[in-house]
Order: structure tokens, then C-alpha cells, then sequence
């Protein structure tokens, strides 16, 4: 028989070794020698996750349901895995944006909401009172335990005890105590809190020592091994069911459901984001955590079933909430007080750090999610004019604190007899998975939007707390037990443990999985297609940038490159100072001034980077939602450039660079259609040139040959004269047919010409000869004039008569129909022989004489709608002399007649030969 | 450090292969009455798994040669 006395001292004097334990290590952070900086003391700190339902409550489930205690640590386990991925983002963002609970956490990533940073909030709160009750029950049930034992008191005579007399109001007490002197020693923009953590996983270690000892005292000590006592449990009617899983189908899909339900609970329940995120040191310490936290899990539960069992097979068939304390029944019944003892510390160890962290997690989310926010925007003018705010919020940090625990102590004494351990704390797990859809969406899903979350969440809560919620408050009474046998106006599809009529049960009684399954699932859809649905605001898209991609731009710490705005650095001083007084925003700035090496006696007025960073400095301190109200108050917001607005979408900036791709593609595309318009345009041309070009001499050959047969009396000598000519001149078509066929090599550059010395003045005469019959008719006097000696030079003759067959006929055409004249010359000069063709028609403007030698350009017509031929002849002229390395070009004033001249070079013929060849590969440049 | 650190993926993959393994069918395979040793094979395989997975998980972390990330907690502004 133990003494009430002893426990007590005992209780009071482990609490008392917890404060000695949270003062050496806070006092150690102080002096920069931090003793839990390291991850095992990290993964012990995680380990709040085994709270008393876990030293209890887990043999309690076990002896009632066999494996379905097991989901509880295999989600956690499963989760530490994807931590690599899911953790480590969320730790980097809470870093980069100074977030300091998991309600800032959400709200913050959908567009600094202080709306569901409230909802967050008031979920938490409503789904984890009860989890705190648990924890107060446990300990006083545990003390009533142990002062009564062998009798064993009823928990329906819990609350009747006054509070003043309840260990568990004094336990709330020193609890809240506990919190408030080292979870608000100060306000720390980094809510860091070194001796809570300390003392933390000091209790992880307790708690473990201690349930480990009792399983093998229970397993070596009172059976003979474990699997002896399996063997027991086999031959007991009762127990032999537990070993397998009965209930096929529904059962296997709770059982993942379960699973699933835990893998959020150890990420998102407000104590677990307070020790995983808030109070990590090293990122790298979740390195470790990944197996030794999962380690710990499996060592803790390694236990329970031989616990359980031996406590059925000692026993007999209790009722679970009898079940409950096997741990620390068993060594009682069997005479090990002090190891009862041991146990008890070990269940209070989990019970108090649970009740620490949790408190401190849910006040932090009270002040900074719902109180500050409120503060700030209905403000008495009070808040406005205090100069400190900072004690202010302490204080509304410590009232918190013993809110929430007073909360708990309430629940505890009006519901907690009904229900066992297990699904208390279930229930409180689906209050949070709730938070799943929009943490896990935020996280990867840049689309998810604020609107979203707040359908989702609220449909999710509802639905958790008609399936799951209602149960239990019609097993206690409050609601007609109608609403469960038949549903709400007798519907049966609406009971509130069997929605829609879908049984997921794991274990008889199960309502979590099908509770789970419905909230969670609605909670989904309705965040998914909400967000699909809505347009996200400004701030909503960049946090959700941030968030999203944080390992892109969450390097520079203070730098947000979608906001630029200023403000003078006295005002943003003055907000540091209300919230975090004097003392720690100098140190901060001065901080900051040394990193960026910034004068404060020179500059006043503050960077963006500076208003970044105070506004981060102030979400530590008051959240994210209320110190983007308090700084945006004194800032003034600069219009952003093209450029920031560029970068603030990154869907603009995706899609901006899609269409850099797009433009560069469609140009490209663009070049390539030009390309072939422009080889289009050259075949057409071709064929144009080469009707034309074949056009001239037929037209000799048929206007020749059309006088012979018309003209019987022509005089012999003539004939023969015509005749020599036709044949000469289908000679040319048949040579020119074969170098039309070759036209292209001129245009690609690749022609090779025919290069022989030449008479230009017998060319003149030939071509002449050949216009002779037009000139005649038009009564043109055409006058010749040669150098005495034979101008000879090295061309390809065919190709320079076209040329001058091209000139002459341009200068018949446009003599005047009276009184035309036309005079060739040919000038000899030392390096050059020029050829001049003169007529005495209309004349050329001079703005046309360029022109007139481009392809088509001079297609068009230019006097009285008149055309003024193909032109084509002018083009190929120009591109011949030019392969010839001479020059080409015309003289000429309207109405003073045209002079086309072109010139050839005469100097050593050899290397003239070589050099216009050389040239013929850029023809038309 | 980013999100493509092989270390991460490989425990990503640990993950999966464990929902794998702790999910129906699976599970199915190992509800017998049969024993392990005198312990019932579902425990057995239950804890096996377990373990296993965290074995991997420690091997995983321990042998994937990865860059550090920075110690980047930031403790100075108090």
C-alpha cells in the first residue's frame, strides 16, 4: 500500500527535477552552449507524440482489439519516412517565413489569412481540448489507482471530486506553470524554447525506461517470455480472436485508414509542429529523427501485447477502462509497488509533456491566430497608443495557457468518465487530419486557394463532428439515443456511426474510420474544386510561390522578390518595439544592419529586404496574418515595375517564358516561311525570266521569217541576210534554252561563265541587226558609235548580247514614235571598256534608277498605267555585268531621254577571267 | 540542398514500399493462425516490418552521400 504522501512528494518532486532540467538548459541557450542541439535529443522531443493514451491507453486497446493499437505507430513511422520530402519543406518554409505554429502555417500559405489562421485555431483547440482532458484524466486516475489500489475505483466518481481536493486541478496548475515560465519566459522571434524542449525529451526518456521495464517484468518476471505468454493467450478463448484480423474487406481499408489518420496526426497535432518545426535546431536533425523516432516508436509498443495479454490472462475480462491500467495494475497485483511507482512517474512523464507542448502550441495559435488579430483590427485606442505592446502579448500568451488548460480540466470533469482513452484521442487526431488537404495541398499545389480551405475545412470539421463528435455526446446522454440507433428523423442513411450506410469498422465499435473517411474525403473535394474554381489574389499567389517553390527562392532569407515596397525605418522600429521592446528589436536591427551593412544614421528610409525582414521578425513574435496588417499600416507600397510584376506570377512568368519558346519557335517558323516564299518568289521569277528572255529572239526568228513569207520579191542577198540571221538567232534560243535551264546557278551563285574574248562592237552591230526591223518601222535614227580599234574583251558573249539586246530593245521601245533617236557608243578607257545606249524617250526619275534594276520593282508601271515591260531583262543585265565584274547603271532626267550604260574591265585578261568568277558567288548583294 | 536529394527519394520510395507492405492485400497473406516461433505470424510479420523498415531507413540515411544542408537555424534576432 502506497501513501498518499509518497506519491504525491514523488509526483511533486519529478515535476520540481523538470523545472531543474527547463532552467539548466534555458540558462545554457543563453550563454550559446545549447545542450539539445543535437538530434537525438531532437527525435527524444518528437516522442511527446506517446502521450498517456499511448503508456495506457495502447494495452488497454490492445486487450480489447488486438492489433488496431498498431496503425497509431505505423502512420508515425510511415510518416518519418516521407519526411525527407514533406517535413523538410515544411521545416525550411517555416524557417524562411519565421512561422510559428501550424495555424500560421496555413494561414500564412493562403495569402497571410487571418481568417483560417483563426479557423485553424479554433479547430485545434476544439479537436485537442479533449486530447488535454485525457491527459489530466490519466494522471488522476493513475493516482487514484495507485493510492486505492486493490480497490478500483470507478471513473464515474472522477468528477465528483471538488477541484480543490483533484490532483488533476493541481497537476493542470503547476502544468500551466510550467508553460508559462518557459514557453513565455520572452518573446523570442524564433519561439524557440531550449529548457521545454530539454525537459521534454528527458519525460520521452522516462516514460520509455519505464514501460520497457514494466514489459519485461511482466513478460520474464510473470510469464516465462513472450512467447509464452502468446502461447497462453492462444489457448484463451477471448484472446485467440485477437490474433488475426476478423473482419474481412472494410476491415483492411480502416485498418490503412487508421494508418493514414496517424500519419497526419504526428505531423500536423499543434504539439507535434511545436517540437518537429518550431523548435528544430539543425535541419539536419531530421536526418537521424527518420529512424530513431520510428525506433523509439517500436520499442515502446514492443510490450504492449504481452502486457495486454498477461493482463487479460491475470485478470480476466475487465472492462477497458480497466484495461487501461494494466501497466500499472499488473505490477501492483504482483507486488512490484516500486515499480508501480515507476510507472506512474513514467505515465505522468507522458502526460505532462504532452499537456507542456501542446498548451504552449495552442496558446501560441490563440494569441498570435485569434486574439492579435482581433486586437488589430478592432482596436481600443488603447492598443493602438501603448508604446510596449510586447508585455501585452505575454500576457495574452499566459492567459492562454491557463485558458487551455482550465479547458481541458473542465472537459475532463464534465465528459471524460464516458469515454476510454483511445478514442479520445482518436477523435482529436481527425480534428486535424483535417488540416491535411490544405498543409499537403499548400505545400505542392500552387492552385489551392484560401477559399478552398475555408470550404474545405469547414465542411471537414462539420462532418468530423456529426460522425464522430455527436456519438459521444449521445453516449453520454446530452442527445436522445435515437440519433444513433435511427438516424436524425428516423433516416437511417444519417446516422452519425454508419454515414450513408458505409461500415468501416477495424475493430466492433470503430466509428474513426468511417468518420475519418467521410470528413476527410468531403473536406478534399470540396478544397479541390473550390480552389479550381476560384481566382487567387495577389498575395494569395505569391505565398503560394513561396510556399511552394520554397527551395527556389527561399535562399536569401529577407528578400521576397515579388514585393518591393519602402518605409521610413523609424516607423518600422516603433512597431519592432511594441511588440518586442527595445531591448531585442535594437538587437535584431543591429543584427541585420551588420549583415547588410547598413548605416542607420545614413539611411532612413528602409529597403524592401528591411520591411521583409521586420515583418518576419513580427510573425515570430504576433503571426504572420497580424504583422502583415502592422507592417503594411506603415508601409508605403511602391507600384511594381514591369519587372517585379513579371516575377510576381510565377504562372505569368511560366507562362512568359512558354511564350519566349512560342515566339522564338514561331519566328524561326516565321524565317523558314519567309525562306520559302522568297525560293517561291525565285521560281516564279525564274519562269517569268525565262519566257521573257526566250520571247526576244523568237520574236526576231517570226518577224524575220514572216518577211520572207510575206515579201517573195526580196532580193536574194537579203534573204540570205534574214535567213543567216534566223538561224543564228535559233542558235542563241537553243544556247539560251540550255543557260536558262542553268539560271538557277546564277541565282545561287554557282554559275560558271563562258569566258572568250568578244568584239562588243560586232555584238552592237548584231544586235542592231536584230532590231533593225523595229527601229526601221519606228523611224528611229540610230547612230553607232566605235573606237577605231576592235574592242575586244574577255566575257562570255552570249550572255553579254543579252545584255545589250536587252538595252537596245528598252531604247526602241521607249524612242518617242517621231523623231526618236538612239545613239550606242562604246568608250575605251585604260582599265575599261564602257557601252552607253541612249535614247531620247520619257527619261527615268532619278528616284527610280536604282530600282529599275531590282527584280519586279520595276515590274511596276510608273506613267499613265502604261507598263514598261518585265523588267526582268534590266535584273538579269545587272546580275551578268556584275558576275562580269563590271558596273551597270543608267543616266537619265525625265523627258531627257535614258543613257543605260554598263561597263567591262579590260585590263590583263587572265585575272579578269579569275575575278569576276571569284564574284560570282554574292550576285546580288 | 533541394527536394531531388536522392536521399529524400529513396525514402520517399522506403515510404511507399512500406504503405505497400502494411496494406491489404498483403496483410492478407499473413492473417493465418500460423505461428513464428509460437508468436502468431501476423504479429510477427507486423514488427518484422517494422523493423526492417527502419533499418532501411537508417542505412538510407547514413550511406546516401549527400550534401549538408547549411546549419541555417537562424539564432541571433531574439
Amino acid at each position: 500500500m502506497l501513501t498518499t504522501g509518497t506519491i504525491l512528494c514523488l509526483a511533486i518532486g519529478y515535476l520540481l527535477l523538470l523545472f531543474g532540467i527547463a532552467y539548466y538548459a534555458d540558462r545554457r541557450a543563453d550563454q550559446k552552449r545549447s545542450i539539445i542541439s543535437n538530434p537525438y535529443i531532437y527525435s527524444l522531443s518528437l516522442a511527446v507524440y506517446c502521450t498517456a493514451w499511448t503508456f495506457y491507453g495502447s494495452v488497454g486497446h490492445a486487450a480489447h482489439t488486438g492489433f488496431a493499437f498498431l496503425p497509431v505507430y505505423i502512420g508515425p513511422t510511415l510518416a518519418a519516412l516521407a519526411g525527407g520530402i514533406v517535413i523538410r519543406k515544411i521545416l525550411r518554409i517555416s524557417k524562411v517565413h519565421r512561422i510559428t505554429s501550424i495555424a500560421d502555417f496555413v494561414g500564412s500559405r493562403y495569402g497571410k489569412s487571418a481568417l483560417i489562421g483563426g479557423l485553424v485555431t479554433v479547430i485545434a483547440v476544439l479537436g485537442i481540448v479533449p486530447y488535454i482532458a485525457l491527459q489530466l484524466k490519466a494522471i488522476a486516475y493513475s493516482f487514484q489507482i495507485l493510492r486505492w489500489y486493490p480497490q478500483f475505483p470507478s471513473p464515474m466518481d472522477l468528477p465528483h471530486i471538488p477541484f480543490y481536493t483533484d490532483t488533476a486541478f493541481f497537476i493542470a496548475l503547476l502544468l500551466a506553470l510550467f508553460s508559462i515560465l518557459f514557453g513565455t519566459r520572452h518573446l523570442d522571434a524564433t519561439e524557440r524554447h531550449e529548457g521545454l524542449v530539454a525537459a521534454i525529451a528527458f519525460e520521452s526518456l522516462v516514460k520509455l525506461v519505464a514501460f520497457v521495464l514494466v514489459g519485461g517484468v511482466v513478460a520474464f518476471g510473470l510469464h516465462k517470455g513472450v512467447a509464452s505468454i502468446f502461447q497462453s493467450a492462444e489457448a484463451n478463448p477471448q484472446l485467440k480472436s485477437l490474433l488475426t484480423i476478423h473482419a474481412p474487406g472494410g476491415a483492411y481499408l480502416a485498418w490503412s485508414l487508421h494508418i493514414l489518420l496517424s500519419m497526419f496526426a504526428v505531423l500536423f497535432l499543434p504539439r507535434q509542429f511545436q517540437v518537429l518545426v518550431v523548435e528544430n535546431v539543425n535541419e539536419n536533425h531530421l536526418d537521424k529523427a527518420v529512424w530513431l523516432f520510428p525506433a523509439y516508436l517500436l520499442l515502446i509498443n514492443l510490450f504492449v501485447l504481452p502486457i495486454a495479454f498477461g493482463g487479460i490472462l491475470h485478470f480476466g475480462n475487465v472492462p477497458s477502462i480497466e484495461a487501461d491500467y494494466f501497466v500499472l495494475t499488473l505490477p501492483l497485483a504482483n507486488g512490484y509497488h516500486n515499480l508501480a511507482l515507476l510507472v506512474f512517474i513514467g505515465g505522468l512523464s507522458a502526460a505532462t509533456g504532452m499537456v507542456i507542448v501542446e498548451t504552449l502550441a495552442l496558446a501560441t495559435m490563440i494569441c498570435n491566430d485569434l486574439v492579435m488579430p482581433l486586437l488589430l483590427r478592432w482596436p481600443p485606442e488603447y492598443f493602438r497608443k501603448q508604446k510596449d505592446l510586447s508585455r501585452v502579448l505575454l500576457a495574452i500568451r499566459r492567459i492562454s495557457i491557463v485558458f487551455v488548460l482550465l479547458l481541458g480540466y473542465a472537459y475532463y470533469s464534465s465528459f471524460a468518465g464516458f469515454q476510454a482513452l483511445v478514442s479520445i484521442g482518436l477523435t482529436s487526431f481527425a480534428a486535424v487530419a483535417q488540416f491535411a488537404p490544405a498543409i499537403l495541398g499548400g505545400l505542392f499545389w500552387k492552385q489551392g486557394s484560401r477559399t478552398g480551405v475555408i470550404a474545405g475545412l469547414t465542411l471537414g470539421i462539420f462532418v468530423w463532428g456529426y460522425t464522430l463528435v455527436v456519438p459521444t455526446v449521445v453516449q453520454a446522454g446530452l442527445l436522445p439515443a435515437e440519433l444513433l440507433s435511427q438516424g436524425p428523423w428516423g433516416i437511417s442513411l444519417l446516422r452519425p456511426d454508419n454515414l450513408f450506410g458505409l461500415s468501416l469498422k477495424l475493430y466492433p465499435g470503430d466509428m474513426i474510420a468511417q468518420g475519418l473517411f467521410w470528413s476527410l474525403t468531403l473536406n478534399t473535394i470540396l478544397y479541390v474544386a473550390v480552389s479550381l474554381f476560384s481566382r487567387p489574389t495577389a498575395i494569395e499567389h505569391t505565398q503560394a510561390m513561396l510556399f511552394v517553390d520554397i527551395f527556389k527562392y527561399g535562399v536569401t532569407r529577407h528578400k521576397s522578390p515579388f514585393w518591393k515596397g519602402t518605409a521610413s525605418i523609424p516607423d518600422l522600429k516603433s512597431i519592432l518595439v511594441r511588440f518586442l521592446g527595445t531591448e531585442r528589436t535594437n538587437e535584431a536591427l543591429s543584427a541585420y544592419a551588420q549583415d547588410h551593412q547598413i548605416n542607420w544614421h545614413h539611411d532612413l528610409r528602409a529597403d524592401p529586404g528591411l520591411v521583409t525582414f521586420t515583418e518576419k521578425l513580427l510573425a515570430g513574435a504576433i503571426g504572420a496574418a497580424s504583422a502583415h496588417v502592422m507592417v503594411a499600416s506603415v508601409v508605403k507600397e511602391e507600384p511594381l515595375g514591369l519587372a517585379e510584376v513579371m516575377n510576381i506570377l510565377d504562372e505569368t512568368r511560366q507562362v512568359i517564358a512558354y511564350s519566349h519558346e512560342l515566339e522564338r519557335t514561331s519566328l524561326e517558323l516565321k524565317a523558314a516561311n519567309e525562306q520559302l516564299q522568297e525560293l517561291d518568289r525565285l521560281k516564279d521569277e525564274f519562269i517569268s525570266t525565262v519566257t521573257h528572255e526566250l520571247k526576244t529572239p523568237l520574236t526576231s526568228v517570226s518577224a524575220l521569217a514572216e518577211i520572207l513569207l510575206d515579201t517573195p520579191s526580196i532580193e536574194p542577198a537579203q534573204r540570205k541576210e534574214f535567213a543567216r540571221i534566223i538561224v543564228s538567232e535559233s542558235k542563241r534560243l537553243t544556247r539560251l534554252i540550255n543557260r536558262v535551264l542553268a539560271f538557277q546557278k546564277l541565282e545561287t551563285g554557282t554559275m560558271s561563265l563562258d569566258l572568250a574574248p568578244v568584239d562588243i562592237g560586232i555584238l552592237i552591230q548584231e544586235a542592231t541587226t536584230t532590231h533593225a526591223q523595229m527601229i526601221a518601222e519606228k523611224g528611229i535614227e540610230l547612230k553607232i558609235e566605235l573606237p577605231s580599234e576592235p574592242a575586244v574583251v574577255a566575257a562570255d558573249r552570249d550572255r553579254i548580247m543579252q545584255v545589250i539586246l536587252n538595252f537596245v530593245s528598252n531604247a526602241v521601245k521607249f524612242c518617242p514614235e517621231a523623231d526618236g533617236r538612239i545613239l550606242i557608243r562604246v568608250i575605251r578607257s585604260d582599265q575599261e571598256l564602257r557601252v552607253e545606249i541612249a535614247d531620247n524617250g520619257r527619261g527615268i526619275a532619278p528616284e527610280d534608277h536604282g530600282a529599275i534594276f531590282e527584280k519586279f520593282h520595276q515590274l511596276r508601271s510608273t506613267g499613265r498605267g502604261r507598263p514598261r515591260g518585265t523588267g526582268l531583262g534590266l535584273a538579269i543585265a545587272r546580275q551578268i555585268i556584275e558576275v562580269h565584274g563590271g558596273a551597270i547603271g543608267v543616266e537619265s532626267e525625265p523627258h531627257q531621254g535614258a543613257t543605260f550604260f554598263f561597263t567591262l574591265i579590260t585590263g590583263e585578261q587572265d585575272s579578269s577571267a579569275g575575278t569576276p568568277q571569284a564574284q560570282t558567288g554574292n550576285p546580288n548583294t | 540542398m533541394n527536394q531531388k536529394n536522392p536521399k529524400y527519394i529513396r525514402l520517399a520510395g522506403l515510404f511507399a514500399l512500406g504503405w505497400f507492405f502494411f496494406s491489404y492485400p498483403l496483410l492478407t497473406l499473413f492473417n493465418t493462425s500460423c505461428t513464428l516461433g509460437s508468436i502468431p505470424l501476423l504479429y510477427a510479420y507486423l514488427y518484422l516490418l517494422w523493423a526492417a523498415l527502419i533499418v532501411m531507413a537508417w542505412i538510407i540515411t547514413r550511406f546516401s552521400k549527400v550534401d549538408q544542408a547549411p546549419n541555417s537555424r537562424d539564432r541571433s534576432p531574439k
